[in-house]
């Protein structure tokens, strides 16, 4: 077999198994074990899958993800989501798109304090989705709108990617993660604004609530003092230094879960809603760790055959004008971002285009923040969109390539925040060098 | 040709790296294109845990171990992690060498249970003790929460201090907003690298010695069916890496992180001899012993013989060896 | 067929218990990690260690609970265009393939976690912690897994795709 068309081959196979309605980790995991056999064989394959499922699950940080899940599951049924939005509805709900764009708010408040995509998706879809369905949204735009929102976790400071691409590199730490926060602004602005045209354009997906007073408004607001209470517990802890962003979801179910025990409309059937709580996390909590399970195996056998590598390799040796090899490498990154990780993209490319990027004389900040931008437009493109993933895990209502089609709005808008920062690059530098001096 | 896979879980600038890219350009170079290695860093195709399997079962061919990550498969190995029993790198180098090839259980574990030949030791030259805050002596550690694993928690706990188990992705930011006082056991380069320093800018070598064996392997019947002329390449680079490249590579790199970590704002501290003194008797030789009691008598092995000969090594080695400490690099220039 | 439901139920609400029991443990463990750092300066030994392998516990544990609930994201766009006759035979083939998929992972994860309880294998963390029974679990949880997908799929085959079964018992709302 010609190792050159096994990539073709096992792309293929991802679409064709899908179709099929095979679930998506099983699709993926098969795809990319048909590529592994390609290229070696099935007694490779069977042996380089012996720890695979254990090594992609036993991640302390990825612990982040039940955990999220819960307390929005608990303050879903406590009704703490519905109070928060009924003060987003107040404020916001007579705009056309209105709670989709308080929900790209919270999810900016949530990136705040959560430096993972997959749970900022998670936490904000629990409690906005249902809502916005309530509301009379349209199933692509709120899952869209939650699933886009999820990507400002990884921008918007705390970190993980940020950190990683400043050790990968050698650049400053503080300064990546300083430099993470307007543009993660930017992108919030982009999104609202997005969602505005695409809600005035389609009324049905966007239902517009009466305009309240704002004497009403402001009862409302009152009202939430339970997610003022939750965002402090979550918020405070991690700026005050008491807990990691992992122990912050611990401490966000459990008092979610204090928050539901004394809430007296819930206490008929409490047993039933507790444990429904833990059963809906667990099922999601399943589907998300398979689906990344079966996209490990596809993203080892692309590692293996060094298709990121020679890619960025090619852009990097293709002699174009400076502006215009940045301007590629960036692009290469959306075809892969459609199947690899964001970790794996950059332990992979970071390497081979840092240094063409740095002796072009480009600032390694500004590299760093439109690379973390390209890879989280990665989570929300299909076939391989973990956030995506995890809000049609979350509404079940909303078929997959409905959820992918919503994204795929926010992927423009991406594009376009990705353009201002391009071409304006201060949005980017001004903030660590003015913190830093 | 020969094509074969050179798997990492660190990344390409990461300290052992420094050695492990120059044996494998030597070896690319040395046999005119019989041999290509296509090369993967930080863990992007086997993931941190899984390098001494695929090495084993042939799914890579070549890969760095740090023994740490495999505490139930190489409790021989074990053998030769502690601190404060030695001061150079470069001797600890020769120290595992030595051992290696005089301790058949030793030789077994790597040949026999994992299948896969040492190509050369080689480790995490040096570790300081990395605090927000300065301190002046070992007293001062006593009740902050320092990130450390392993033998390195030990350290902590030994000299009074809460060892913090931590995910390495968290561990920036557990600095920066305080959860954690300091970290033990990262080495000086890594440390560098991820900017730690940025929060917690005061580096103490606190006499602890060389951090952490490592060692480069090959899958055994990788390495066997070779082509004759290609293992003696392979032979002849690792006799020059034991024969002064190491310490020549190391040496170079050190000092030019020092020079990084000072523009940058690190201060490099030492500490008192008596204090050193003080530290080791905390840590030795209950250290050592917790490994004889515990892991060589579970795995059947003579563990005095095995420490008799990490001793006589470490006798003949350490009074010669070179590689200087971050600390002393600074204080020279 | 009804008797191979009932003991297939009884195992995924038996092992989803146990999962169950795992995340409760993240969120009070953790919880209570927290407190006693914050009043006595130390944390509790091994509850950091412990936590990662709840994880696995929770995901292969849980899996059967997942299975029964239809939250294993897919594709159903294009299947329910189709006729009922064939699209029992696609969707059927869909899970089939879900199946191969689960045991594909259940074989290579089973020769796993034999090597593992051979060196009863551990991890050292800040403390020495057994991790060898995770793997096992992992193992029976991959292979129970694969079971009920494959009679998933020959349910479906034979007898058509059950209607809103989705409905039928608590799934993420
Ligand atoms: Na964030
Ligand atoms: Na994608």
């Amino acid at each position: 077999m010609d190792p050159n068309f096994a990539p073709y081959i096992a792309v293929a196979m991802i679409f064709v198994l899908m179709a099929l309605g095979t679930p998506v980790f099983a699709a993926l995991a098969l795809s990319g074990a048909a590529g592994i056999i390609m290229v070696e064989d099935l007694h490779f394959l069977m042996t380089r899958l012996k720890s695979i499922s254990y090594s992609t699950t036993a991640v302390y940080t990825l612990t982040i993800i039940p955990l999220f899940i819960l307390m929005g599951s608990f303050a879903q049924h406590a009704e703490v989501g519905k109070k928060l939005f009924d003060v987003a509805s107040r404020w916001v709900g007579h705009l056309p798109g209105g709670l989709a764009m308080a929900s790209i708010l919270t999810s900016a408040g949530f990136a705040a304090t959560s430096g993972s995509s997959v749970a900022t998706a998670a936490t904000v879809g629990s409690v906005a989705i249902p809502e916005m369905k309530k509301a009379g949204y349209a199933g692509s735009l709120s899952a869209g709108a939650v699933a886009a929102g999820g990507v400002l976790g990884v921008l918007i400071p705390p970190s993980v990617l940020l950190i990683f691409y400043a050790a990968l590199t050698e650049t400053s730490a503080g300064k990546m993660l300083i430099a993470g926060f307007l543009p993660g602004l930017l992108t919030m602005f982009v999104f609202m604004v997005g969602i505005y045209i695409i809600a005035r354009r389609g009324p049905a997906r966007a239902a517009v609530s009466p305009r309240a007073s704002w004497g009403v408004a402001v009862r409302e607001t009152r009202k939430a003092w339970q997610v003022a209470v939750l965002f402090l517990v979550v918020m405070g802890g991690i700026y005050l230094g008491l807990v990691t962003p992992t122990e912050a979801g611990a401490l966000g179910a459990f008092v979610a879960f204090l928050m539901l025990l004394s809430h007296r409309p819930s206490w008929p059937g409490m047993m039933g809603r507790i444990v429904e709580s833990f059963r809906s996390t667990i099922d999601t909590t399943v589907m998300i760790l398979f689906t990344m399970v079966g996209a490990a195996i596809f993203s080892y056998f692309l590692t293996l055959i060094q298709v990121p590598n020679q890619l960025a390799q090619a852009v990097v040796q293709s002699g174009l004008d400076p502006y215009l090899i940045v301007a590629m490498l960036l692009l290469v990154l959306v075809p892969l971002g459609m199947f690899l990780d964001a970790f794996s993209m950059m332990a992979i490319t970071i390497p081979i285009m840092f240094p063409a990027v740095q002796s072009l004389g480009f600032d390694p900040i500004w590299f760093g923040i439109l690379t973390v931008k390209m890879c989280e437009i990665g989570l929300i493109t299909p076939p391989v969109g973990l956030n995506v993933y995890v809000i049609a895990g979350i509404d079940r209502e909303t078929p997959l390539p409905e959820v992918f089609k919503g994204a795929f709005w926010f992927v423009l808008m991406e594009i376009v925040t990705i353009a201002i920062l391009f071409a304006f690059p201060a949005i980017i530098t001004w903030l660590p060098r003015v913190m830093s001096s | 040709a020969t094509s074969l896979k050179f798997d990492s879980y660190v990344s390409e600038t990461a300290g052992p790296s420094w050695i492990d890219r120059w044996y494998l350009d030597e070896l690319e170079k040395r046999t005119e294109g019989e041999v290509n290695i296509r090369r993967y860093w930080s863990g992007s195709l086997n993931k941190v845990g899984e390098h001494l399997a695929a090495s084993r079962d042939g799914t890579s061919e070549m890969t760095l171990i740090s023994p740490g990550y495999y505490q139930a498969e190489l409790p021989v190995t074990r053998g030769l992690e502690w601190y404060f029993r030695m001061n150079r790198a470069d001797a600890l180098q020769q120290v595992c060498r030595d051992v290696y090839e005089q301790f058949d259980p030793l030789r077994a574990e790597w040949e026999d249970r994992h299948r896969s030949k040492v190509l050369y030791w080689t480790n995490w030259n040096y570790a300081p003790m990395i605090l927000r805050e300065p301190i002046n002596s070992i007293e001062d550690i006593k009740g902050k929460r320092i990130r450390a694993y392993g033998v390195s928690a030990d350290v902590v706990e030994a000299l009074g201090g809460t060892a913090i188990p931590m995910a390495a992705p968290e561990v920036y930011q557990a600095l920066e907003r305080g959860i954690l006082d300091g970290v033990y056991g990262f080495d000086f380069v890594t440390a560098i690298a991820y900017k730690l320093h940025e929060t917690a800018p005061e580096f103490y070598d606190i006499g602890d010695g060389p951090h952490a064996p490592a060692t480069t392997i090959m899958n055994k019947q990788v390495y066997d069916g070779l082509p004759g002329d290609v293992r003696k390449v392979s032979d002849g680079i690792v006799d020059e890496i034991y024969g002064g490249k190491f310490s020549a590579i190391y040496e170079e790199i050190l000092a030019k992180y020092v020079k990084i970590a000072e523009a940058e704002g690190v201060t490099l501290h030492t500490i008192p001899d008596d204090q050193k003194a003080l530290a080791r008797e905390l840590v030795q030789p209950a250290q050592v012993n917790a490994w004889l009691d515990g892991p060589a008598k579970q795995a059947g092995i003579d563990g005095e013989k095995m420490q008799s000969l990490i001793d006589d090594a470490i006798a003949k080695y350490d009074a010669k060896a070179t590689l200087k400490r971050p600390y002393e690099i600074s204080q020279a220039s | 067929m009804q008797f191979l439901n009932r003991i297939l139920k009884w195992v995924s609400d038996v092992l989803g218990a146990v999962a169950m029991l795992f995340l409760a443990f993240l969120m009070f463990g953790i919880t209570l990690d927290i407190i006693t750092r914050a009043v006595t300066g130390s944390p509790i030994s091994g509850v950091f260690e412990f936590t990662e392998l709840a994880l696995v516990m929770i995901v292969f544990l849980g899996a059967g609970w997942t299975q029964r609930d239809d939250a294993h994201i897919r594709v159903t766009v294009l299947t329910d265009k189709l006729p009922r006759r064939l699209r029992s035979g696609v969707v059927g083939a869909g899970w089939g393939l879900g199946a191969l998929g689960l045991l594909m992972l259940a074989i290579p994860a089973t020769n796993e976690a034999i090597y593992s309880i051979s060196i009863l294998e551990f991890r050292w963390g800040y403390i020495k912690i057994p991790i060898w029974w995770t793997k096992a679990s992992l193992a029976i949880g991959l292979w129970f897994a694969c079971i009920q997908m494959a009679v998933q799929s020959l349910q479906t085959l034979l007898f058509g795709e059950p209607e809103q079964q989705a409905g039928t018992e608590p799934g993420p709302t």
